[in-house]
């Protein structure tokens, strides 16, 4: 069984190819969506998803959320007594997921096809390859982001010829991709997006508000405070797509803090973000060569596209409505899914070809004649130029700059600029020339970029046949085999919170969170629910335990309904 | 006859048209997998597009030959710098973003350098209430508006324009085609003049500011020089100087006596004017010392060609192509002159019944408007 996995900012979703349909998978809280973040609880286990995500502001020094931002990167963070890389903590989610997969199926689940943002850089692909591995999944295939949309969006439109759009804006990156389907062949023309770019930035300008109307500088230091701000603003910004206005209502030592709000001046603020949009879809359009009156449809997917202020942009952007009838946080995993039937050679998919495209430009650099006769070093010259279709595999010839040059010198690089200096540089490597006949033939550079959005480099001397291979380890980010062994040896005697209990573990950190939040007689009243709940967990007793949860479940609702400084935006 | 390659890999007669070659690639990619075997895969990829471009050919064709762009329809008459006036306005559609690129070069010439990066900036935000191709269409006029010699203040134009539109990007300025080129002319040759000595950049630059306003007498003798930088630098030049002031300032300076004109050419610059200021101390310094010290040791290398079939027909190589004798003595062109002579050169009878001489001197004329990089080169072929 391969399993389609959507790894994502915010949160991330495991789906299946099940009877011919993509399915998703529930995990341990019944639920599709598991928040991306992982926690220490005070015992030392693990706890990832909604526990830990409840627990950001509690302990914010002992969990982590957002890491796919820093994917790919050396930084890492501390909890508990342990440092963990972006890579580690995604594997824990992986892990997470994984066990929901198992408890599904009832059998070991090992390949999964992870979906990654189309316009991740090598780094940040062989990360998310690598967080795959500590999990113990194989990964089968690293697939783009909106490719994986359009796949779920294109299984509907099987048979007919159509030319589409994927806006793709997540929790943390945005990408955009321009599909073609003819023949049941499916085929990226172009993608191009912002890393850096999402619905966690929307969420930030509102929190931002906060220290414009009072809250001080210095409350930025404060974890606790900055956790309780975010979930305040998350919660603020989806009332502004709900009812368009809402007021941000935190308190800091003591001081309350109200921020009133309404959709015009929220898309006014985010104005900056939205001006961001633009470029990317731009480019991806002028790379496929097509006009907004070509494309037969714009699909939207990714949560951050529920923001009206986004569906009306994209509406006026290509003069249509968009696409809707899919639910954005799902339909890449399901994507993932129709991915993992491919891979598996179901029938009912066998008419459906895919390809992908490489959304960067890959090269190395040169010398360059200039137009007065003089030579330049440093310029960048394009081996394989951006959206060529995957796998490619080109090759340059390259000459030495002088007749007694000893060796050549291959960099390469990954960016659009002309100069290397700002471009990405991925390796470089040096290749001994003999003088002699054949020494002004140079050397045939072969570049071969994967399905998986991977590169190899192969070097070849024309005079006499010898033959180096790069192996592109990405910078300072890289692992060493005997360093991967180390920390999968290190993830897998970590203490993961037992499955079953999860649930109850759940809404203690709720709870916790909410005691934190409210002051007075209410914070009082909730402590005895807290206790109360805590004895009927030590009882053992399941039956007990399952009523007492629902009870205690109803009054923690109750309470994030009726107290403004108690708004939870998953609830 | 013998079938195209790449019909030939699809299994199709020569009369496929597109539709036929998508089904052919359709039916054939689903009997490969692009993982385990990407040789075929590529293979397959490249007979595909290949045969796609060659659909696409086809097409163009048989329809009416490429309309030119909306600008060029009307650039055939008037100054180097015109204002709209509604008899001259272009006779295709007249879109939102052509008047958009028409005030804004009206604009250009009512008011002063400096304000040209904030218009457009406030160009930009307007064209960011509009479509999504907006942006793209208003950048594609206003490369036309320059290229053309159709906007006041071209260097100052191109340099905001440069950063706001990404014209460093180089898979951008490949999307872009023959445009794309004519900007990675001008910035090759940018890179190249900045190389010059500032004194001799500065003093030039005062030249060509001067002549713009008004050729005087004392200018003429500065000819010989600027012929020299218009071999040299025709694109990034074309930013400073008008063709219609260089076609005055040649024909000025051979209107001079047979002895002034010599004269003129011993007072010019040397030829180490025109190399990189850093290169001529060095060399300089080498001949001081006389011990050569070659540089044995250098670690890059040059582009000269590629094995791999060219999808896209980007320059990767710029070889300094040699300016014949004839093409030396010939009067410059002007933009618009270039795109009149492709007019003509595009017809099939073009060369009919025309003298030996009188064909090479259209062919040196059209290399050297394909050197100065006026992308119109295209229709040429």
């Amino acid at each position: 069984m391969i399993v389609g996995i959507d790894l994502g900012t915010t949160h991330s979703l495991v789906a299946a190819w099940l009877d011919g349909a993509p399915r998703l998978i529930p995990n341990a809280l019944g639920g599709v969506l598991t928040p991306s973040c992982v926690g220490v609880d005070e015992d030392g286990s693990i706890l990832v998803g909604e526990a830990a995500r409840e627990r950001l502001q509690t302990h914010p020094q002992q969990t982590a959320s957002l890491f796919k931002r820093y994917m790919g990167s050396p930084r890492s963070v501390r909890l508990g007594d342990r440092d963990y890389r972006a890579e580690e903590l995604s594997a824990l989610v992986l892990r997470s997921l994984k066990a929901d997969a198992e408890a599904f199926f009832g059998e070991p689940v090992t390949e999964a096809i992870v979906t990654v943002p189309a316009y991740f850089s090598d780094a940040q692909r062989k990360a998310t390859r690598l967080a795959g591995e500590l999990a113990g999944l194989k990964v089968e295939r690293l697939l783009n982001e909106p490719t994986a949309a359009a796949l779920a969006y294109g299984l509907h439109e099987a048979g007919s010829e159509t030319q589409f759009l994927v806006f793709d804006l997540g929790g943390g990156t945005f990408d955009v991709s321009i599909l073609e389907m003819f023949e049941g062949v499916m085929e990226v023309r172009a993608s191009a997006g912002d890393n850096m770019l999402g619905g966690q930035d929307f969420t930030t300008l509102i929190a931002d508000l906060a220290f414009a109307n009072g809250a001080p500088e210095a409350a930025r230091d404060d974890p606790r405070f900055m956790q309780r701000l975010a979930a305040s603003a998350e919660w603020v910004k989806r009332e502004l797509s709900a009812s368009g206005s809402a007021s941000l209502d935190v308190r800091y030592e003591g001081r309350s803090i109200r921020v009133d709000i309404d959709a015009e001046a929220f898309e006014k603020l985010a104005q900056p973000l939205l001006n961001r949009l633009w470029r990317p879809i731009e480019r991806a359009m002028r790379d496929a060569r097509i006009r907004a009156a070509d494309l037969d449809s714009v699909v939207l997917t990714g949560g951050a596209t529920r923001m009206p202020m986004i569906r009306a942009l994209a509406t006026r952007m290509f003069g249509r409505f968009p696409a809707v009838g899919h639910n954005p946080d799902e339909v890449v995993a399901m994507g993932a899914a129709v991915q993992a039937g491919l891979k598996m050679k179901d029938k009912a998919l066998d008419e459906m070809v895919m390809t992908d495209v490489c959304p960067y430009t890959l090269g190395t650099e040169v010398v360059r004649q200039l137009d007065n006769g003089s030579q330049a070093p440093g310029f960048f010259a394009p081996v394989i130029q951006r959206n060529t279709v995957v796998p490619a595999s080109r090759v340059e010839r390259f000459s030495p700059v002088t007749p007694d040059q000893k060796q050549i010198r291959i960099g390469v690089y990954q960016g659009e600029s002309r100069m290397v200096r700002d471009n990405i540089a991925l390796g470089e490597l040096t290749i001994p020339l003999l003088p002699g006949p054949g020494h002004g033939d140079g050397v045939d550079v072969r570049f071969t970029y994967d399905v998986n959005g991977l590169l190899q480099v192969e070097v070849t001397v024309v005079a006499s046949g010898e033959v180096r291979r790069l192996v592109i380890e990405s910078g300072d980010a890289h692992m060493p085999a005997e360093e991967i062994a180390r920390r999968l040896q290190a993830l897998s005697v970590l203490k993961i919170h037992p499955r079953d209990t999860l649930e109850n573990r759940t809404l203690l950190a709720r709870a916790e969170r909410l005691y934190e939040q409210l002051l007075g007689e209410p914070r009082e009243r909730l402590g005895r629910v807290i206790l109360r709940f805590e004895q009927a967990l030590a009882t053992q007793d399941q039956r007990l335990i399952a009523r007492d949860a629902l009870a205690f479940r109803e009054s923690l609702q109750a309470i994030e309904r009726d107290d403004r400084f108690a708004r939870d935006p998953a609830s | 006859m013998t079938l195209p390659w790449h019909l030939d890999i699809l299994g199709l007669p020569a009369h496929a048209d597109e539709i036929a070659v998508r089904r052919a690639y359709a039916a054939a990619v689903r009997k490969i997998d692009p993982a385990t075997d990407p040789d075929a895969f590529q293979r397959l990829r490249h007979a595909y597009e290949a045969a796609r471009a060659w659909c696409e050919q086809m097409d163009t064709t048989v329809a009416t030959s490429g309309e030119a762009p909306a600008l060029t329809a009307s650039s055939t008459t008037g100054g180097a710098v015109d204002k709209p006036s509604p008899e001259e306005s272009p006779s295709l559609p007249v879109d939102y973003t052509v008047t958009l690129a028409w005030r804004f070069a009206a604009d250009v010439g009512a008011h002063r350098a400096e304000g040209i990066p904030r218009m457009l900036d406030d160009i930009l935000v307007e064209l960011r209430t509009q479509y999504i191709d907006a942006p793209g269409q208003f950048e594609e006029h206003l490369i036309d508006l320059v290229g053309l010699q159709r906007i006041a203040h071209r260097s100052e134009v191109f340099a905001a324009a440069e950063t706001r539109f990404h014209w460093d990007e180089v898979g951008h300025l490949a999307a872009l085609g023959e445009r794309g080129r004519w900007i990675e002319s001008v910035l090759s040759q940018r890179e190249a003049w900045l190389s010059l000595a500032p004194d001799r950049q500065r003093a030039w630059l005062e030249l060509f500011a001067r002549a713009e306003t008004h050729l005087d007498k004392a200018l003429i003798r500065h000819w010989p020089e600027i012929a020299k930088l218009n071999e040299r630098f025709p694109a990034w030049l074309s930013l400073h100087l008008s063709g219609e002031t260089l076609q005055a300032w040649h024909a000025a300076f051979d209107a001079q006596s047979a002895s002034a004109r010599d004269v003129f050419m011993k007072i010019a610059a040397p030829e180490t004017a025109y190399l990189p200021a850093q290169a001529v101390a060095e060399r300089e310094r080498e001949q001081q010392r006389s011990t050569s010290r070659l540089a044995a040791f250098l670690v890059l290398a040059v582009v000269i060609g590629f094995v791999n079939l060219a999808i896209q027909g980007w320059p990767r190589s710029r070889a300094t192509s040699m300016t014949s004798p004839l093409e030396a003595s010939l009067p410059p062109d002007t933009p618009r002159q270039c795109v009149e002579l492709y007019t003509q050169l595009n017809s099939p009878d073009a060369f009919e019944g025309k003298r030996a001489d009188e064909i090479d001197t259209l062919k040196a004329r059209a290399h050297r408007c394909q050197r100065a990089g006026h992308w119109h080169a295209q229709t040429a072929r």
